[in-house]
């Protein structure tokens, strides 16, 4: 004769949709702190590169210094649509003025002030902490 | 001597004395940026650039340091479109996407390097009426002093 014991977690939907939606929340919300962490890359720190009519720019390797507000006005965060979240600087305010910076002007004029690429690098850990902190927290 | 000498020395030495590679874009390799006015004479053209991108040290007990992992662009860039520059695209990703560790000396000072394409990258954009194509990769480089 044998026994058996079965156990059966009959809550895995609802633990699924639980931890699938604070997975959600914890992507955009890393992606709000990366936007962050650009604009304060813009805005603060000090800048060692030429001066232009009393604007004080950035040397090469530095993150950008704020001109025209163009670049500090593109920097958002998005969800995407079926997980995950986006963090981006750019688009329509600003499209050639952060290309140029972060991969350098075309022909190789002028080197890059890389602002997404370093950010983005720095976050990795960041992003991780945050959705094992997120799971952690909806399944207690 | 510091990590990223070492760096700058793996692009400097692997792409500098490769002859084909030479044959392609002659010795048009810059850090950085391309001197000023380059850009002015067509025959400065192809030339290549590597950039640094971002960096962070990996540490173990006591603080030291093991090793620098960091992210370099590294750019081929021509006036005549992207089949001017492919040759020299392909053979600076073979020099540079290792699967040993390679070895590179500056200064009497020894440093490993292993080197990877972790994505592709290229643009086209046209500056003061001249049209650039430019194609390379972002590179993860991970050096340290030799022991």
């Amino acid at each position: 004769m044998s026994y058996d014991v079965k156990i059966v977690l009959e809550r895995i939907p609802e633990i699924f949709t639980i931890v699938k939606s604070a997975v959600m929340e914890a992507e955009l919300h890393t992606a709000q702190e990366l936007a962050q962490a650009m604009r304060e890359k813009i805005t603060s720190g000090s800048k060692s590169g030429e001066v232009y009519g009393g604007h004080q720019a950035s040397a090469p390797g530095e993150a950008p210094a704020d001109w025209h507000h163009g670049l500090l006005e593109s920097i958002g965060s998005v969800p995407i649509s079926g997980g995950g979240a986006s963090a981006f600087a750019g688009g329509e305010s600003a499209p050639y003025e952060a290309e140029d910076l972060e991969y350098g002007s075309p022909g190789g004029k002028i080197a890059a002030r890389p602002l997404v690429t370093p950010t983005a690098e720095e976050f990795k850990p960041i992003f991780v902490a945050n959705i094992s902190q997120a799971v952690k927290d909806a399944v207690k | 001597m510091d990590e990223l000498s070492g760096a700058n020395a793996f692009f400097e030495q692997r792409l500098l004395e490769d002859a084909d590679l030479v044959a392609e874009r002659a010795d048009r390799l810059y850090e950085g940026e391309a001197p000023e006015g380059t850009d002015a004479d067509p025959t400065e053209y192809p030339l290549q650039v590597y950039q640094f991108m971002s960096g962070k040290d990996v540490l173990a007990q006591g603080a030291a340091r093991i090793y620098t992992d960091c992210l370099f662009l590294v750019k081929t860039i021509g006036r005549a479109g992207f089949g001017e520059i492919t040759a020299a695209v392909t053979r600076t990703d073979a020099l540079l996407h290792q699967a040993q560790v390679v070895p590179v000396t500056i200064a009497g000072v020894d440093f490993l390097a292993t080197c990877y394409r972790e994505r592709p990258w290229q643009r086209s954009s046209t500056s003061d009426g001249v049209r650039y194509y430019e194609r390379g990769g972002v590179y993860r480089l991970y050096v340290s002093l030799a022991p």
